[in-house]
């Protein structure tokens, strides 16, 4: 059941971003790479933690806002939209690489 | 700027803003009266409407009974508040729970004079209109309040976008800053009120959208992170953030006198603390978090720690040294809620919000009326005169429930108990009745004259409503007794005028004026510049 739904989303967003990558970009992947970006930056920035946890926590309103500004500031939709998912990717990739905090 | 990226960035700005531009609207209107959290709370309660006397009752061994007796398996923390002028008596609350089962708070008051436990009433109002603010009372059943936080959060997060976008699309700040033509269509009265409000409450309303995404995302983003970098695990993410919590050593031993607490000064402020925190209660590792009104900083918090046994100061604790981040991240709330100035800034706040409130509406009602009366829009104009009553309902319903709330809380007389139900079900009517009505009334300037002129009325009638209730309120404004009440109002009854002589003064319908020029203005003129040479080329 949860694999057929999450199946299902996964489609829905490969579907709208073919055919509205401008609208799936502001909706979701500016959304994703905000989320992604943040939590790799807190695993990678060498900084005390309760700082840099906090100063993130300040910055993620700008760079949600940032990015999806940036989506309708580009000339070209795929090309934002490709950047917005390569940013989502090599986040996750540091997060998921990196040894978890506990 | 190309002019494609212009259009662009203008469609950005309409868009992000019809589709949830009632959602901010709420957002923005509850905030207005959630400014005035502690003031209401006094008003609704006619037991909360005391002096606070010069020589105030010792609390500490009530305090402590009250505790014990009402502590289940586990004290997860303790907490007393100190009697100020908005809230005139002992406040206690304790997080306690039986094992296994969720943690519980428990509230309590006393009478500053005399130590007598005061009476309480079931939440109500207060608290209706503050957490409406914060979390819009969401339901446990779709997710708990977290939820509802974080979709506050994303109004912030459109109120930047917004904000962004308007300032990217008009070009020419400083000429639109002073143009405001009152007597050319009623659509550029619109247009340069939209632009005018929100260019000089541009700082104002950047600030409430910063902060208000900040306190909201949070509260996504916190289990997300902690899912991501933590394996899921949220308490590891707030004890990494803020230290690990000193463990309990098992040993009972006597706490130290809250009274002595109470008449402690800070150092620097000179400042008696407002509110102490208690954790480990009874054990030898207990500790006092006391917190003084924040003196020239702006910050939620100027505190220390003591040894909650011989009530020594901590060396080193956890507020001596407040780091850069930490220091910006405290004043968020403060700068959201106007905490850090006294009733004349929540004034202003309150203002202010309102204007926010309005040019959200505004432009609501601007891509209406291009629609209606312009040449934008593919729908049949029945679709947008259907949007058009719902705007109205929502716009106008939301300022009404409130009023009807306030109305209610002085004449309920269900159990106390069912109070917040009862508060909530008739906020969520009225809106729904406003709504009704603007479909109904098939006219919506009609329609808005009708329901300001109500809620005017509604909020007029609230201090002689208060006086027939509680025998207070008003007159106690020219006493020597508690005034607080009395200043709500007078809040009240001038929102309540001033309601009433708008609601008189708006038409019942759009100038015939208006039509003969809507072909000469059937667009905007930021539109036209926009459009007009695209479709040229």
């Amino acid at each position: 059941m949860l694999y057929g739904v999450l199946g299902f989303f996964a489609l829905l967003i490969i579907v709208s971003t073919w055919r509205r990558p401008r609208l799936t970009s502001i909706l979701f992947w500016s959304l994703s790479a905000t989320l992604f970006f943040t939590a790799a930056m807190l695993l990678v920035f060498p900084a005390n933690f309760p700082d840099k946890a906090i100063t993130i926590t300040l910055m993620v309103p700008f760079i949600w806002v940032a990015l999806q500004f940036w989506v309708y500031w580009a000339e070209k939709p795929q090309r934002v939209t490709a950047g917005l998912i390569a940013l989502t990717l090599a986040s996750a990739a540091i997060v998921f690489t990196n040894e978890p905090m506990v | 700027m190309d002019r494609e990226r212009h259009l662009r960035i203008y469609d950005l700005h309409s868009w992000s803003g019809i589709t949830l531009g009632l959602f901010v609207f709420i957002v923005c209107i509850t905030g207005c009266f959630a400014l005035f959290d502690h003031e209401i709370h006094t008003w609704e309660d006619p037991a909360k409407r005391l002096v606070v006397p010069e020589q105030r009752v010792e609390i500490h061994d009530t305090f402590a009974s009250w505790v014990t007796a009402n502590t289940r398996d586990d004290l997860e923390f303790a907490r007393l508040d100190y009697p100020t002028s908005l809230s005139p008596f002992y406040m206690g609350m304790i997080g306690t729970h039986f094992d296994g089962e969720p943690v519980e708070f428990i509230e309590a008051r006393w009478n500053a004079s005399t130590g007598e436990l005061l009476p309480e009433r079931g939440a109500g109002l207060s608290e209706w209109i503050l957490d409406f603010h914060r979390d819009l009372m969401w339901p446990e059943a779709l997710g708990g309040r977290q939820v509802g936080r974080a979709l506050v959060g994303v109004a912030g997060i459109i109120l930047m976008l917004a904000i962004v976008t308007g300032i990217v699309i008009h070009t020419k700040l400083t000429q639109e800053l002073f143009t405001l033509r009152f007597f050319r269509s009623v659509r550029l009265k619109w247009q340069d009120a939209h632009k005018v409000l929100g260019l000089w409450g541009l700082p104002f309303h950047a600030a409430i959208a910063v902060t208000g995404a900040y306190l909201g995302v949070v509260a996504i983003l916190a289990p997300i992170v902690a899912l991501l970098s933590f394996k899921g695990d949220q308490e590891a993410l707030i004890e990494a953030v803020v230290g690990k919590p000193l463990e309990p050593a098992g040993i009972e031993r006597p706490m130290y006198s809250l009274d002595e607490v109470g008449r402690m000064r800070e150092p620097t402020s000179g400042f008696v603390p407002m509110r102490v925190i208690l954790r480990n209660w009874g054990d030898q590792n207990a500790r006092y978090d006391v917190f003084f009104d924040p003196d020239t900083e702006l910050a939620s918090i100027d505190a220390f720690e003591l040894n909650g046994v011989t009530g020594e100061h901590i060396d080193g604790d956890q507020f001596e040294v407040i780091s850069a981040p930490f220091r910006v991240g405290n004043a968020f709330a403060p700068i959201h809620y106007g905490t850090y100035g006294g009733i004349s800034l929540k004034l202003l706040y309150f203002v202010l919000g309102l204007s926010l409130a309005i040019i959200t509406a505004l432009g609501l009602i601007m891509w209406l009326e291009r629609r209606l009366h312009g040449n934008a829009g593919s729908k049949p104009p029945a679709t947008y005169r259907r949007i058009g009553h719902i705007v109205t309902g929502v716009c106008l319903g939301f300022p009404l429930a409130t009023a009807g709330i306030f109305t209610l809380d002085k004449l309920y007389w269900g159990a106390e108990a069912a109070r917040l139900t009862a508060t909530g079900n008739m906020y969520f009517a009225l809106v729904a009745l406003s709504i009704l009505y603007a479909f109904l009334r098939r006219n919506d300037y009609k329609a808005t004259r009708d329901l300001m002129g109500l809620t005017g009325l509604l909020f007029a009638c609230l201090p002689a409503l208060n006086f027939a209730k509680t025998g207070g309120g008003l007159p106690d404004v020219f006493g020597a007794g508690h005034t607080v009440a009395g200043y709500v109002d007078v809040g009240l009854l001038t929102l309540g005028v001033v309601m009433l002589w708008v609601s008189r003064r708006l038409p019942k319908q759009r100038s015939q004026n208006d039509s003969g020029r809507k072909r000469a203005e059937a667009q905007t003129e930021e539109e036209a510049q926009i459009r007009q040479p695209l479709a040229a080329e």
